[in-house]
């Protein structure tokens, strides 16, 4: 009692010879694709002394693309053979920890890894570890600390803590009415960042008007901002985990008619950000640099490879770009930072 | 090979071999298992360190977890319908899970609390398509949402940490003869033994083919068709807890982030596995050697560094490949 399907096509019943020819061949030129993929793509540089695994938290996001370019340069400059991999999206802790393991079994001198999930990469980077592999963390750190070689990245409580001193100078004597638009609570860039504000403009958390969850997403901060801004319409600082919830806080802020009247700060440096900060849009920005982050990483990881000894803690520096420069606060003029920010 | 001079033990035994291949390719079994073979041969002979026990035991721990989404997702195919909402489901389970153990309740209790979120799901979805007559593509979508927003709201929205060991123990190691064999592993064997069995000598079993191959047919004769439709999605469902004790075991947190993808992992391995998504064919067995395949595909491109972009494009034309050659073998066993 076998049905007969019925087809997209509307055909009913079993295909035809010269159906079946293209079957076969279609077959067989994804077989060779397949083979190709792994054979050709994998040979490459094969003979190089130092491979590196590289794992970042997702590709579909600019900054991460960012650092793969310049990982993929600094690779190809210094000659080792270097194996880039990724999240499918962030939060994607099973793959990483594949990754790790596959690296691992592959033999790599090095695994540098920006983790998804902190905690959750390090029995992975233990067993690399223990296999002579040096552990390098980029951009977020590996929990516990330890369990990396070395840390390469932004100190973002020192970052937080410049956005937090050139606030309180700039909106000068007015009283501060702070709106805090956090990233995902509890994660580390948006403690250490958020600490640091706070730090820097001498205040509570408890003292801020409104504070709110984004997790760093345009939509949300730009809902977020528009409720803000209905409960509380004397807000004049905006306090943002990144561009893309700075961006949604302007637009709220433009639609509600109060350009002018609040300062955003943020911290990313995208270059998409600085021009924000060229023309007026938000306040201040810190910049980051993925670029000079892989650069690091990668050096270290050739010392580590001759048996030299690498630096615990790699700053990769945050400076904080500002069209108004205020005293005490060091800054760089949006102009300057166009040539160092990243996308 | 060579016609001269075969001597009949040997032909005897390519008899059995061809008597073995065609029961296989009966069952759906022939193109999967070939293709592990065929993954085996090409990176054993680009990498010396991929065709290893310590690499394969490691392979399979990498695949358990979508291996044991596939196979629920196996029963609710089986029945003609998708399950769209399984990889979330099984994070909420994880969650919830985390959360009552971190909040000191009892172990047992915690892990029972995920099941019965997981089944309690598969219960609500059964329902809506059996009785409601809803498509199984609609109502777990919907559930794929719940689901997500359920598992961030219980977590507030950040991976819970410091598990105690207990939650923990799918992802450890057990010393067998001195090799380190995955204690989930086995887990995800015993779910498929026990619906091997169920689907293959029981009457529940056999009334899953039949309502998923022609469910009008399978009414008239009796088969209790509502009935059938949720236990599979309710089966499905305490699976998908086992899949969450694995996820736990392996990442050793309870990210809410987590699984996103795992519900297409799970059809892909179905699919590849030579299930047919129109539902009432294939063998339970498929789906985890379907789950296998893309496990040592990933592993094997890894070893022999490929880039990730590069591995997901291998991937999307390794599912194509897989329909095509089910779509030839299915051609010519009806001539």
């Amino acid at each position: 009692m076998d049905s007969q399907p019925v087809h997209a096509n509307g055909r009913t019943g079993r295909f035809d010879r010269c159906r079946r020819i293209a079957l076969v061949g279609g077959a067989a030129v994804l077989t060779v694709g397949l083979i190709g993929i792994g054979m050709g793509l994998g040979g490459a540089n094969a003979a190089s002394p130092i491979t590196v695994g590289y794992i970042v938290k997702t590709l579909n996001n600019p900054y991460w693309a960012a650092m793969q370019k310049a990982a993929q340069a600094e690779a190809k400059r210094t000659g080792v053979r270097l194996i880039f991999e990724a999240g499918k999206y962030d939060g994607d802790v099973s793959t990483q920890i594949s990754d790790i393991e596959d690296l691992t079994t592959h033999g790599a001198s090095a695994i540098i890894i920006a983790p998804s999930v902190s905690a959750s990469v390090a029995p992975a980077l233990r067993a690399a570890k223990k296999a002579g592999i040096t552990v390098i963390a980029v951009d977020t750190a590996v929990d516990p600390a330890d369990v990396a070689d070395s840390f390469v990245a932004t100190d973002n409580f020192k970052g937080g803590v410049e956005e937090g001193q050139w606030a309180k100078v700039a909106i000068g004597g007015k009283k501060p009415v702070v709106a805090l638009l956090e990233g995902t609570p509890a994660s580390s860039v948006n403690t250490e960042r958020l600490g640091g504000f706070l730090k820097g403009m001498g205040m509570t958390k408890s003292e801020a008007a409104v504070d709110l969850i984004t997790n760093g997403d345009q939509t949300k901060a730009l809902d977020a901002m528009q409720n803000t801004l209905a409960a509380h319409p004397d807000i004049n600082l905006v306090w943002t985990i990144n561009e893309p919830a700075a961006f949604g806080a302007y637009t709220a802020i433009k639609n509600a008619g109060l350009v002018g009247k609040v300062e955003i700060v943020t911290m990313d440096g995208s270059c998409h950000g600085i021009e924000g900060v060229a023309v007026g849009q938000f306040g201040a920005d810190v910049l980051q640099f993925p670029a000079k982050m892989a650069q690091v990483s990668i050096r270290e990881a050739i010392e580590a490879a001759h048996g030299k000894k690498i630096p615990a803690r790699v700053d990769t520096g945050e400076p904080l770009v500002t069209l108004h420069p205020q005293p005490g606060v060091a800054s760089i003029p949006p102009q300057q930072a166009l040539h160092e920010c990243w996308g | 090979m060579s016609a001269t001079a075969a001597p009949s033990p040997g032909r005897r035994a390519r008899h059995a071999a061809a008597l073995a291949a065609e029961q296989l390719r009966a069952a759906g079994l022939l193109g999967p298992i070939l293709a592990i073979l065929a993954e085996i041969a090409i990176f054993g002979g680009l990498a010396p360190r991929f065709a290893t026990t310590r690499n394969f035991l490691l392979i399979a721990e990498q695949a358990m977890e979508i291996a044991t989404l596939a196979i629920g997702q196996t029963l609710i195919i089986l029945v003609a319908g998708i399950d769209l909402a399984n990889g979330l489901v099984m994070v909420l389970a994880s969650v919830v899970m985390a959360k009552f153990a971190v909040a000191g309740v009892p172990l047992v209790v915690a892990i029972l609390a995920g099941f019965a979120v997981t089944a309690g799901f598969g219960l609500v979805e059964g329902v809506l398509v059996a009785l409601i007559e809803l498509p199984p593509f609609i109502v777990t979508l919907g559930f794929f949402n719940v689901a997500l927003a359920l598992a961030l709201l219980i977590s507030n929205e950040a991976s819970i940490i410091n598990l105690p060991p207990g939650l923990l123990a799918l992802g450890n190691n057990v010393s067998i003869g001195g090799t380190e064999f995955p204690v989930g592993v086995f887990a995800m064997l015993a779910v498929l033994l026990i619906t091997w069995y169920a689907l293959r000598e029981t009457a529940w079993g056999r009334h899953m083919y039949a309502l998923g191959d022609n469910a009008p047919a399978a009414r008239l004769t009796g088969v209790r068709v509502n009935r059938v439709l949720i236990s599979a999605y309710v089966t499905a469902g305490v699976i998908y807890a086992v899949a969450a004790l694995l996820l736990l075991g392996r990442t050793t947190v309870a990210n809410p982030d987590a699984g996103q993808t795992a519900n297409l992992e799970s059809i892909t391995a179905a699919v590849i596995g030579g299930i047919s998504l129109f539902g009432g064919r294939g063998s339970i067995v498929g789906p985890v050697l379907g789950a296998f395949i893309v496990g040592m595909l990933q592993n094997g491109l890894t070893i022999v560094g490929v880039d990730a972009l590069y591995q997901d494009i291998a991937i999307g034309l390794l599912v194509i490949l897989a329909v095509m050659l089910d779509r030839l073998q299915r051609g010519r066993s009806v001539r």
